[in-house]
């Protein structure tokens, strides 16, 4: 009897265990994986043909890789334009392909431009090297609407970004725009201040196109420095990667910041400080305008070049060729350029400086010649020091463009308002 | 890149050149659109070529002065020369000695080759062989008593001093170590070629913390010279030779710019550190050479070297690494010192001393770029302290590393204007570029140079490509007479003439074809002399002379 028992128990126990295997799942998707595909692709299909005015492409070859602009135009009939503007593809000048494109399903939705484009494929081909550009031209399709497309290399995984294109605009007058606003931006190697939920960092263009990120303060790492390419539109910032807590990567421009829809902002710091900054973090200089000065200065210019003029009679083109404030190793310098020997190859000599950042001011300090070559030459042309000593003082900025400081900043003395000088930003 | 407009006082260099019998002339050929750059590679012998100016140099060199030593005798894995050329090792004399191929020990390569001796084959391939060498001979350091010297010269004067005996054993991996030659060195042993055209960008700092903007003619040590028997330990051990003075004679067809020079060497310490002695250094000078020899009065530039211009070759190995020399000048208005590049037109010397300074301690490497770091030699100093060294070649090549560009430029020769004046707009071809020229031109003539050129970003540098063609435009005013004049371009040491001729659109010029007095005119159809540089006719007939 216990016997039968047992084997009834154990009969119902499998009969429950066989049903419970038997029940059908309930479905989370009501597609299946393939059909959720090609939904996307005929999403992706749709929205990039019906935009009848072509798309702006931010294209980013590869992770490190600054971001290229391009205008796409795809029809329905699988025919793609592209053009392209650059100095690394097209040697600066405006290009224009056609060849063809499709989206197909490839362990997900891809855009592939699938026949050669000497514009698109140029930095997707191997050339001598076999690497190339190392630039892909088939991508994961990540998202699409008609706001915004974002796609990811399939090869290499960085990620491109196409807009909508403005209506009636030619090619060549996008391209001027874009040099304006890449100008504009971050010209002369802008240095940004990067706010976001995770705290704040900086942000220092460098001129292969892309942000090396550090702290606050400090420098970028000399050895495997934090990458953040970067790309240009008219209207702000594509970045190809996100800040850290910052997921968005597109910056619009809004009056002098740039800001994203999660309220990070990347900024430059206030005239003074960007002054020391840009020369300490982003190693930059800071040209003095010699044509635009103040009487005291220009009348020691000159009395300086008639100097080097009567030093060097064979050249006619003696003079000073140019003036700039830097940071180096022996410290804070002013760099004295002049033509000599040579018309064509200028000496470059360093005067140390004293500089202070002081309540939103900038102090300066004429010390002595930074070296031996640069005390000869001040002891050959004693006219210097009155130049050095003119560009003392305690001077408030006055920057031109609160986005980028480094187009221009004007210095006036604060206590007396006729000792003033412009300097624009070099790197 | 903004337009520039260059007005500069053309420089003339006159250095005799010297008639090495595979020169070639460099070619401007006017209207050409693919610049015509020299053939360095055909004036220059190539590796195992027998030149005659460079055999028979090293036949009276290498064997008299061949100054070997420092073997241990008897210690049976004693470091021997290495000789990289398949040159052969020369041995001085000594008891009986063991010669290795440790290349073959440890590498476990198949035994390659059997071992020579003067030429006759002594032993079989064996992995060692021993012989008895002679008594063993010390030796002085020999002082060159020979200042003039000439390309053609096959004897070089020594005071004199005590030599030793010596044989030639070849073998292919033998390997010699701490030998010593106080020897002049005979043209270049090989050369990499160079694009002319490809320049690029190097961020690459020196310690005075100058950025190199542009490194020309590729990227540095593409032009190397290597020189041969030159082998010098510089090390402070007892019994070492110390080298006095290293002489480079280089042939030279045209006009080289030489941004700077570095040198090969190995420092006998664990640190960089190759002069360790306060005020130690290296001197480099550049001499012209002609027919008469080295101008030794008058040096076209002159550079020295320390700790400072020394960069090791990597971390792992800062006892391998290069020695930076660059050129500097003394400005005479007011004693500074700068930067500078050195011009040579035709064949120099490159000249090494100041080296013996007692607490130098570096030995000149041979080629850098054939270091194996997996590969372990073992050589006895003088003290008898082994030391495990890197492998390097002996008798070794100098290997100086210029880093160089050849300019070239394939404008026109002359152009020509209308009275109402103008301009002419044209793609020259040529390597230098447009901020790096220097033009003089008359005041009614206006030159506009701009380089064509591309970017490339690789690893977040920017590299600047010159595309081998600078847009030129001449603009001349209106005038209401016929005038001339002339363009003066100095390319880097290049000097370039193009006349500008304004002329009127008169037929009397045309009667300068009809005639036939053998005079010479120029086409504005006035009579000029016999050295009159232009178009010109005569008897009808126009050409350029």
């Amino acid at each position: 009897m216990i016997m039968k028992a047992r084997y009834v128990l154990i009969s119902l126990a499998i009969a429950t265990l066989l049903g419970a295997c038997s029940r059908e799942e309930k479905d989370l998707f009501d597609k299946s994986a393939a059909q959720r595909a090609q939904v996307a692709l005929d999403n992706a299909f749709s929205i990039l043909t019906e935009e009848t005015n072509g798309w702006e492409m931010i294209y980013f070859a590869n992770p490190e890789s600054e971001g290229y602009n391009l205008i796409m135009e795809f029809d329905a009939n699988g025919r793609v334009s592209a053009t392209a503007k650059n100095a690394t593809t097209t040697n600066n000048k405006i290009l224009t392909d056609e060849s063809t494109w499709a989206v197909k399903n490839d362990n997900g939705p891809i855009l592939t431009f699938d026949t050669y484009n000497k514009v698109f494929h140029a930095w997707s081909d191997p050339r001598d090297d076999g690497d190339g550009l190392l630039g892909d031209y088939e991508f994961l399709i990540l998202h699409a609407d008609a706001n915004h497309v974002k796609l990811k290399g399939k090869k290499h995984s960085a990620y491109c970004y196409l807009y909508p294109m403005e209506s009636g605009k030619t090619p060549a007058t996008y391209f001027a725009e874009i040099e304006a606003a890449r100008t504009r931006f971050v010209g002369n190697g802008n240095l940004f201040h990067a706010v976001t939920p995770d705290g704040e960092c900086l942000l220092n263009y460098g001129s292969s196109g892309v942000f090396s990120r550090s702290q606050v303060g400090e420098k970028p790492a000399e050895e495997n420095p934090e990458l953040y390419p970067l790309g240009i539109r008219t209207g702000g910032i594509q970045l190809s990667l996100p800040l850290p807590e910052a997921p968005d990567t597109w910056y619009a421009l809004s009056g002098s910041v740039f800001a994203n829809d999660n309220s990070s902002t990347i900024f430059t710091a206030s005239p003074a400080a960007y002054f020391g900054e840009y020369t300490e973090i982003a190693a930059g200089a800071w040209v003095v305008n010699l044509e635009d000065i103040n009487d005291i200065s220009k009348q020691a210019i000159d009395a300086v070049n008639a100097a080097l003029k009567k030093a060097y009679s064979t050249n006619k083109k003696a003079a000073i060729k140019s003036l700039a404030f830097s940071q180096k190793d022996n410290g804070f310098v002013l760099t004295l350029s002049y033509l000599g020997t040579s018309s064509s190859k200028a000496t470059e000599m360093d005067y140390l400086y004293s500089f202070e950042q002081q309540s939103g001011s900038v102090r300066l300090n004429y010390l002595e010649p930074a070296d031996e070559n640069a005390q000869k030459v001040l002891a050959a042309f004693p006219s210097l020091e009155p130049l050095f000593k003119s560009l003392d003082g305690t001077f408030a900025l006055a920057v031109g463009d609160a986005v980028n400081p480094t187009l221009g900043m004007k210095m006036t003395e604060n206590s007396n308002s006729s000792v003033w000088f412009n300097i624009t930003g070099k790197k | 890149m903004k337009k520039s407009i260059l007005f500069v006082c053309a420089l003339a260099i006159t250095v005799a050149m010297n008639a090495i019998p595979t020169q070639k002339p460099r070619q401007l050929v006017k209207g050409s659109t693919t610049p015509t750059f020299r053939d360095v590679t055909a004036q220059l012998a190539p590796r195992g070529a027998k030149k005659q100016l460079l055999e028979e140099f090293k036949d009276t060199l290498y064997l008299p002065y061949v100054v070997p030593n420092s073997y241990q005798v008897g210690k049976p894995d004693a470091g021997l020369g290495y000789d990289y050329h398949g040159q052969g090792l020369v041995v001085r004399y000594s008891d009986s000695v063991t010669f290795y191929r440790l290349t073959d020990a440890i590498r476990g390569n198949e035994l390659s080759s059997s071992w020579y001796l003067n030429g006759e084959e002594v032993a079989a391939n064996t992995g060692e062989f021993k012989m008895k060498t002679g008594e063993f001979k010390e030796f002085e350091l020999p002082v060159m008593k020979t200042k003039t010297l000439t390309f053609n010269d096959t004897t070089i004067l020594f005071e004199d001093y005590q030599t030793a005996e010596f044989f030639v054993l070849k073998n292919n991996e033998a390997r010699q170590s701490n030998e010593f030659y106080n020897a002049l060195i005979v043209g270049p042993a090989y050369l990499k070629e160079i694009t002319p055209c490809a320049m690029y960008t190097d961020t690459f700092t020196n310690k005075y913390g100058e950025d190199y903007k542009r490194v020309r003619a590729g990227s540095l040590g593409d032009y190397a010279y290597g020189s041969k028997l030159i082998n010098a330990n510089l090390s402070t051990a007892e019994k070492t030779v110390y080298m006095d003075t290293i002489v480079s004679l280089i042939p030279n067809d045209g006009v080289m710019y030489i941004d700077h020079l570095t040198l090969a060497i190995w420092t006998m310490r664990d640190d960089d550190n190759a002069f360790p002695g306060e005020g130690d250094h290296a001197r480099i000078t550049i001499y012209p050479v002609s027919e008469a020899g080295i101008d030794w009065e008058n040096p076209l530039g002159r550079a020295t070297a320390n700790n400072d211009n020394y960069t090791p070759y990597t971390e792992a190995y800062k006892w391998l690494g290069l020695l930076q020399f660059d050129f500097t000048t003394i400005d005479p208005a007011t004693g500074a010192e700068s930067p500078t590049a050195v011009i040579v037109d035709g064949n120099f010397a490159i000249v090494l001393d100041e080296i013996n300074s007692g607490t130098t301690d570096f030995g000149i490497f041979s080629d850098i770029y054939s270091l194996a770091p997996g590969r372990t030699f073992f050589v006895y100093t003088a003290d008898g302290e082994q030391r495990i060294d890197p492998y390097w070649s002996s008798p070794s090549n100098l290997l100086y590393t210029l880093s160089v560009l050849l300019p070239a430029f394939d404008g026109p020769e002359e152009v020509e204007f209308d009275l109402a004046g103008g301009s002419l707009e044209f793609n020259v071809p040529t390597n230098v570029w447009d901020e790096d020229m220097e033009i003089d031109a008359d005041d009614w003539i206006t030159v506009e140079m701009v380089t064509d050129y591309s970017t490339e970003e690789y690893q977040g540098q920017t590299y600047y490509t010159h595309n081998c063609v600078n847009k030129m435009k001449i603009t001349v005013s209106e005038n209401a007479a016929p005038r001339e004049g002339t363009i003066e371009i100095n390319a880097l040491g290049l000097p370039i003439t193009i006349n500008v001729i304004q002329r009127t659109q008169e037929s009397a010029v045309e009667n300068i074809y009809m005639r036939s007095d053998n005079k010479l005119y120029n086409v504005l159809g006035v009579e000029v002399g016999e050295d009159y540089k232009g178009v010109v006719i005569r008897n009808g007939e126009k050409f350029v002379r």
